[in-house]
């Protein structure tokens, strides 16, 4: 399976039921997906890490807007006065490199469950 | 083999991480908040409810009777439109909660003693304080007391309200301080809206100087005590002038005598003093004295400077009534504000109601007391204090006949209980006091309305446009036998408790006095003459500006009123300086200080962000008194002392310059009050001149910047830094943290006009441009209209946000 097609998938449905279901419904996304479609070690975890993280990146971008003043301006000051921007940034990485530790051990899960 | 590890490692690591990013397991004491939950962009800090401020919905209400109009004006004003009393308390409700729901269960949890369980062990020693002063004991009696009142229905319906709302809340609309610390709003609780108003009972009434006086009583002597720290001030402008004689029996023809105070110094305490600033302003001019012939009344509380703001504005309109003002939020009401016929507001009695009791143990253990020669039970209470990522901390406090044991030595020698007036159960409706305001036609409704307020006394002054002004020192009050709690008394014997209260109608009090004048800012009640005894902590200088400034007012407008509140000229200010040139020549001051000295003695007594001269005034009276008081001082490491009054200092140097008191223990030489004040104002000069010469921002605004703190205290979400003017001493009070939390002006015409201005914001919501858009006016001394006759037809144009609640079928 190409790795675009799995980053793609891992996204629409870390978007689709983390509308209604808690943050870490990602990871489960992440973790059964590579379960099921046998990318191996590497891609599991970058496709599961960009997935996440390109939507949680983008999301925040336009939630962003939700508010008066933007809210990334207030979580830059409460995480510690870092530049508003990279704030963005780390919404991915908070996302995605969970959901990539997840996307590995589904992979790996399924290589034990066969060996079996 | 070593893949299987691997993979176990993977799998330990991954879980860690999701339980740590959801906030399950905590790897430092303080919590850090639960990143992965906190910063999803699906229902983290990056969602919560912002209805109120785009959005126009329609509810469907139980219990509602009839329907209810909510509008948001420009300011996020909410204007209530509703058909009865209950429904518009029920709509107060939901817009209190709407816009402050996180500050509400933080109030009550702070004044619980609960803040640890979700701050962690930083707020312990906080949260000890409040379990054993026992504040949620006093809100549990305040609930016991007003359940049984014929209005308790009324807070029920507000309560209903801020429920409605809490249910209304999905867990990415709760507002973001609850992701932060991970938690959910709880249902609110006739015990929230009481623990909130025990919190301000104890900034307002929650204090006492009872130690500290029992110590120095004991080191100085009781003829030098009574010398450095009188009980009246020699000029007072009481509260409630005193008109003509004072002609009623007191009730001490009653009481019984009894023994005195400790006789032996309190080493070591746990009492943390009180900082300077809370306090308030409030005056009301009767027609004679304004240019359009009708009352004016005005007020402005220092409060702490907090954001979001202690107040929320609201308007609330329904056949019956119609009025505009501030609460608190989580309490129903308007506390101080006006409809159209009255105005209303407060200021703090200052009077001490809290009184320390030893207590005379019985055995050993300490669960035995002595009482009237006989034993008594303590009763224990327990209080689990939970602490986030730690073991629960149990308390045990112990209640006796006085209250709770609030200090404790480790011998056992020195147990104080506690009496305090905000323990007992109410016997009134007193939560119905802010509510019945709202529907006052004249002075004696409004004087009828407010007799079932209890504690923390208030001076409740009001105007009316039928041209009343009028002013009493409301609330209860023991009757005092002479000192009864001004020491630390004996535990022992139950006649040394308070025998009977004052009965409201011997209270102060005052009505259209010939002066065309009503004013109070924390001064005393009332001058020597009064029958009864009390005493307390009052203000000095405030009051006598206001009354000055009243007092030569031939025609106010309420544009003069405005200026006036933002006053910041101190007259202690004035009274220092005054002393400085009267006892030192200028000669005196060293060549090189010469400069910087007479600014301070041209200077006009405005404490100017921009000036330099208040620092060298502040500077100057806190080291002449370090330097008098030099024997006090070294008493500190030992015991809680304090020093005797600016006034008194003042009053000492001018007319008993050579009090031993001003010679320093420390040198040979035997120095007067004159050696001590050369000494104070050189030093002085000699350190602003030093921080001169380092940079060029030595201003008062930059050396006490005003610092408007988010609840929690975190910085990302406070207003930090703020240069100000304004002190403590003048009108306007600004002071660190503290200052004018509320400015308030209405013009009692026949139509009433009003403004006002807090600094914050009515939004609770931190990215909200409501959250403390009102700083900058505030600042600035400018004022919004408080928009009364706002009507619906008007809003329905204009508001940004419409709610329709109506009554389920």
């Amino acid at each position: 399976m190409k790795p675009l097609i799995l980053i793609l998938i891992i996204a629409i449905l870390t978007y689709l039921f983390s509308m209604f279901l808690p943050w870490w419904i990602s990871g489960v996304v992440a973790f059964i997906v590579c379960y099921f479609f046998k990318p191996g070690h590497f891609t599991a975890f970058t496709a599961s890490l960009l997935a996440v993280f390109g939507v949680w990146l983008i999301k925040s971008y336009f939630a962003d807007s939700n508010f008066d003043i933007p809210m990334s301006s207030i979580l830059s000051k409460i995480l510690g006065d870092m530049p508003t921007s990279s704030v963005f940034f780390l919404t991915g990485l908070i996302g995605g490199i969970p959901a990539g530790m997840a996307g590995l051990l589904g992979n790996w899960t399924r290589i034990f469950s066969n060996q079996k | 083999m070593l893949q299987k590890l691997l993979y176990l490692i993977t799998f330990g690591i991954t879980l860690l991480l999701y339980l740590f990013l959801n906030g399950n397991i905590q790897f430092t004491s303080d919590p850090i908040p639960p990143l992965g939950k906190f910063m999803s962009p699906f229902s983290g800090a990056w969602t919560s409810d912002t209805r109120s401020e785009h959005a126009s919905f329609d509810l469907h209400i139980n219990g509602l009777k009839d329907k209810v109009e909510i509008m948001y004006d420009e300011h996020h004003i909410p204007h209530i439109f509703a058909q009865n009393m209950e429904d518009a308390l029920f709509a107060q409700g939901y817009t209190d909660a709407q816009n402050r729901l996180f500050q509400m269960e933080f109030l009550s949890k702070l004044a619980a003693g609960e803040l640890s369980s979700f701050i962690g062990p930083k707020t312990l020693n906080l949260d000890r304080d409040r379990r054993r002063r026992g504040m949620k004991y006093a809100a549990e009696n305040a609930v016991k007391g007003w359940e049984n009142q014929p209005n308790y229905d009324r807070l029920l319906r507000y309560i209903d309200g801020i429920n409605t709302y809490i249910k209304s809340l999905h867990p990415k609309d709760y507002p973001v301080e609850y992701k932060l610390f991970n938690i959910h709003p709880e249902e609110w609780t006739p015990l929230k809206t009481a623990l909130i108003f025990k919190q301000m009972s104890l900034t307002l009434a929650g204090r006492n100087e009872d130690i500290s006086s029992t110590n120095l009583v004991n080191i100085l002597g009781k003829e030098t005590f009574e010398f450095l720290y009188p009980i009246h001030q020699n000029i007072e402008n009481a509260v409630i002038p005193t008109e003509r004689p004072y002609q009623f029996d007191t009730l001490y023809g009653s009481f019984q005598d009894t023994s005195g105070f400790l006789d032996k110094p309190i080493l070591k305490t746990y009492y943390e003093g009180r900082a300077k600033g809370v306090g308030s302003n409030s005056w009301g001019l009767s027609g004679s004295k304004t240019t359009t012939g009708k009352p004016i009344f005005c007020n402005d509380p220092h409060l702490s400077l907090t954001l979001p703001s202690i107040w929320i504005e609201a308007h609330l309109r329904t056949p019956e009534f119609n009025a505009y003002g501030v609460s608190f939020p989580g309490f129903p009401g308007i506390m101080i504000g006006f409809n159209e016929y009255i105005a209303w507001g407060e200021t703090n009695v200052s009077q001490d109601v809290e009184d320390l009791f030893r207590i005379d143990w019985a055995n050993k253990e300490r669960t035995k007391y002595m009482l009237d020669g006989k034993e008594q039970d303590v009763t224990l209470r327990y209080e689990e204090i939970k602490i986030k990522g730690q073991k629960s901390l149990i308390d045990t406090i112990k209640y006796t006949y006085w209250g709770p044991i609030y200090h404790t030595s480790d011998d056992g020698s020195m147990d104080l209980a506690m009496r305090w007036i905000c323990h007992d159960v109410p016997d009134t409706d007193e939560f119905n006091t802010f509510i019945d305001a709202m529907t006052c036609k004249n002075y004696d409704e409004y004087l009828a309305s407010t007799a079932r307020f209890i504690s923390p006394a208030q001076n409740f002054g009001a105007a009316s446009k039928d041209g009343d002004i009028g002013m009493r020192v409301n609330g209860r009050f023991p009757a005092k036998r002479n000192e009864d709690g001004r020491f630390v008394e004996e535990g022992n014997n139950s006649k040394n408790n308070w025998q009977d209260w004052i009965p409201r109608d011997q209270n102060p009090q005052i009505r259209n006095p010939e002066r065309g004048f009503i004013s109070s800012a924390n001064q005393v009640s009332a001058d020597k003459t009064y029958p009864y005894y009390y005493n307390g902590k009052f203000e000095r200088y405030r009051n006598a500006s206001i009354n000055q400034k009243l007092s030569e007012i031939s025609k106010a407008s309420p544009e003069d009123m405005k200026k006036m509140q933002y006053n910041d000229v101190s007259l202690k200010a004035a009274q220092f300086v005054s002393m400085l040139k009267n006892t030192i020549q200028s000669d005196d001051i060293h060549v090189d200080l010469r400069d910087l000295y007479s600014k301070l003695t041209t200077w006009d007594f405005s404490y100017k962000a921009d000036k330099v001269e208040p620092i060298i005034l502040e500077k100057f009276v806190d080291t002449l008194h370090a330097i008098t008081w030099d024997e006090i001082n070294l008493l500190r490491k030992e015991m809680d002392v304090k020093y005797p009054d600016d006034w008194r200092l003042l009053e000492l140097i001018e007319n008993d310059p050579t009090n031993a008191f001003f010679d320093i223990k420390s040198t040979p030489k035997s120095e007067n009050a004159q050696d001590i004040v050369l000494r104070a104002i050189t030093y002085t000069l000699q350190d602003v001149a030093n921080q001169i010469s380092k940079s060029d921002k030595v201003t008062w605004g930059q050396y006490k910047p005003l610092n408007i703190f988010h609840v929690t205290r975190l910085p990302a979400l406070s207003e930090m830094n703020i240069p100000a003017d304004g002190c403590a001493d003048a009108i306007n009070a600004t002071a660190i943290g503290f200052g004018p939390s509320w400015r308030m002006v209405i013009s009692l015409e026949d139509k009433p006009k009003g403004m006002g201005v807090y600094p914050g914001g009515q939004s609770g919501n931190p990215a909200s441009k409501y959250y403390k858009n009102m700083i900058a006016d505030w600042l600035n001394g400018n004022y919004h209209s408080l928009n009364i006759d706002a009507t619906a037809t008007d809003l329905h144009k204009s508001a940004h946000s419409i709610i329709q609640l109506n009554p389920e079928k």
